[in-house]
């Protein structure tokens, strides 16, 4: 019941923050270069047309009525139409959604996989060889710019040993996309059993994969690592050890569940991070994501997909950390809500 | 939980610590003799800086100089890191755009330290509806991957480097804030500040000289390492078209520039821009390391 309660006012607490994100999504679109109208009318577009579009647009309202409007569009899920292609923007990216859902999560899997017990085992090892060498790697990883390890991959797999296939996006030129069951290609050629189609799929997927591998895992070695320091410390690991219990059970069984609590939190926050560095792993890899799709709009000054892009990103960003922290509050018993 | 003998060895590497640590600059010798890549961290930046103030003096050629007679050409005795499609010296370009994402992150992390903690240290100090406001309006900031709230506020303000420094400054700004305010909560709560307030010290005198000098330790380090990401931010901002414009030299506008070459096997100018990037970046990286574990001993291990 108090769970209950606390479920229901973390929803309330995301009312100011929708407000205000939803008056800063409005505030950077009417900020925009050049009138939306005019855009939308074309070059060969007389004043009067221009005039029809700005009334049709709701241009000529007062802003506070055209925020409501913004508003109560948003509340549709409707964010506009790209003026490139005249669909819906939100149709155009959530027929991209998939793409981008399926890249980001195996590589936040693969990370979590490595970098759970890497950083674990540095702080097992506090002030060894090994951990240096991790803590090395680690702030090495933060610092290179995925856009350029990304190229960097592709030119010394794909162009100097041939191993990975061009980076061309989700499918090989030659092989046709598995039937459409979920949009996720690696789930739907399993499902179907389109054998031949995942090995292309999971080739096109290693490089980006592997980019985006290296930019999450410093973030996760590092927090696991300083909050498995901070458990060992505590009290009741040094009780038991002290009763006789042998090292490798206290680490796994009392030190490390406490320890990953903290760990669950970033990764959280780390998985909505990290679809900023997606974007730009998709424009090098022509993964035909949400992110690819969003930098083509800006190329094509095609503003109101840039800003639903934006928005729809806050919106999975603060989902997330929802989720995380109502997890959190589920998991760990010292929490009081 | 290590052994015997390395538990000897690590007493006794503390206990020499301990002696310099009582002598002058004590805890700052510790720290970078303890810990050799913070070493690393602020060698790298002062060569940075250097490049930064002299590059284009050490540049062998003009930056922009085009010379169609040796385009893409590999490196060479004459040109080091080869040269681009234009025929511009790499090098020499490579050089230039030092000075251009230095002052693009510092001006704009500096931007965002003295906005981010006068608004910290007002709403910390005042509270209120004031906080409130402040607050929920940071959160709504904050409710946008830093990256992709840059690329919305670019995409929306138009390119250029004007614009770019106060994009990145727009971004990094909550950070600061919010730091500031949690320090500034913790510290209004203490006795000298009773005591300064008893003595009538004004108001805006208890917050600019006594409050924020004790609590702008963590807001530095965390300007260091944000130093970091607006370097990475302006340059992955330049490299889909949305910061610094061409012809300008910029590392990720350079590595943007050299993709198409690069699957020709033409490595040379996306490699030494990135290569650039990634170690300046690295040097604020390991330089606020060794910031926080001078500054904020908390967090020293």
């Amino acid at each position: 019941m108090r769970l209950l309660f606390y479920v229901v006012r973390r929803l309330l607490m995301l009312i100011p923050v929708l407000i205000g994100v939803s008056m800063l999504t409005f505030i950077a679109a009417r900020m925009l270069p050049g009138n939306p109208a005019l855009l939308v009318a074309g070059p060969l577009a007389t004043d009067e047309d221009i005039a029809r579009m700005e009334a049709d647009m709701h241009l000529d309202r007062p802003i506070w009525e055209q925020y409501f409007n913004y508003l109560r569009d948003l509340s549709r899920g409707d964010l506009g139409r790209s003026w490139r292609t005249g669909l819906p923007v939100t149709t155009e990216l959530l027929r991209r959604f998939p793409a981008t859902f399926e890249l980001t999560t195996t590589a936040m899997f693969l990370a979590v996989l490595f970098g759970i017990p890497l950083g674990a085992m540095a702080a097992i090892k506090q002030g060894t060889r090994f951990d240096h060498l991790i803590r090395v790697l680690s702030v090495g990883g933060v610092s290179i710019p995925v856009f350029w390890s990304g190229l960097i991959l592709i030119f010394v797999f794909y162009y100097l040993l041939g191993w990975a296939p061009a980076p061309v996006g989700r499918m090989g030129l030659s092989v046709a996309a598995p039937t459409r069951v979920s949009g996720f290609y690696l789930l739907d050629s399993v499902i179907t059993g389109n054998w031949h189609a995942l090995g292309s799929v999971m080739s096109q997927m290693a490089l980006p994969v592997i980019t985006l591998v290296f930019a999450m895992l410093p973030s996760i070695i590092r927090v696991t690592r300083s909050s498995m320091l901070d458990v060992c410390r505590e009290d009741y690991v040094r009780t038991a050890l002290a009763t006789g219990l042998r090292r490798r059970t206290v680490i796994f069984q009392d030190a490390l569940r406490n320890a990953l609590l903290p760990v669950v939190t970033t990764i959280g926050g780390y998985y909505g991070y990290s679809l900023g560095g997606e974007v730009l792993v998709e424009q090098i890899f022509s993964w035909p994501g949400m992110g690819r799709y969003s930098i083509d709009a800006i190329y094509n000054l095609d503003y109101a997909a840039v800003q639903a892009f934006v928005m729809i990103v806050a919106i999975i960003y603060i989902t997330v950390y929802l989720v995380v922290d109502l997890l959190y509050a589920v998991l760990d018993p010292r929490v009081r809500y | 939980m290590v052994s015997a003998s390395e538990r000897a060895k690590l007493e006794e590497r503390s206990a020499r610590l301990q002696r310099l640590s009582r002598k002058r600059f004590g805890v700052v010798r510790v720290v970078f003799l303890q810990n050799p890549m913070s070493t690393v961290g602020v060698v790298l930046v002062v060569a940075l800086l250097l490049v930064a103030a002299l590059g284009p003096l050490m540049a062998p050629y003009d930056p922009n100089d085009t010379n169609p007679r040796v385009r893409m050409s590999p490196p060479s005795a004459s040109h080091p890191f080869g040269t681009d499609s234009y025929g511009r010296d790499v090098l020499s370009r490579v050089l230039a755009a030092a000075r251009v994402d230095l002052t693009i992150a510092v001006v704009a992390v500096s931007i965002s330290l003295v906005i981010g903690t006068t608004i910290g240290a007002l709403t910390g100090y005042f509270g209120g509806w004031l906080d409130m406001v402040v607050m929920r309006v940071l959160d709504a900031l904050q409710s946008f991957p830093q990256f992709i709230l840059a690329m919305g506020l670019a995409a929306a303000m138009g390119p250029g480097v004007r614009n770019l420094i106060i994009v990145i400054a727009i971004v990094m700004t909550p950070g600061s804030a919010r730091i500031m305010r949690s320090r500034i909560i913790s510290l209004r709560e203490m006795a000298f500040v009773d005591a300064a307030r008893i003595a009538r010290v004004p108001t805006w005198r208890i917050i600019s000289a006594h409050l924020v000098p004790n609590g702008i330790g963590p807001v530095i380090v965390h300007a260091a390492l944000a130093l970091s990401f607006a370097m990475l931010d302006a340059a992955g901002l330049s490299f889909i078209g949305l910061g610094v414009r061409p012809p300008q030299a910029e590392w990720g506008t350079m590595i943007s520039d050299g993709v198409g070459n690069l699957l020709a096997g033409e490595w040379w100018v996306s490699v030494f821009a990135g290569l650039a990037l990634f170690i300046s970046v690295l040097g604020f990286n390991l330089f606020g390391d060794g910031l926080r574990d001078i500054l904020d001993p908390r967090m020293r291990r």
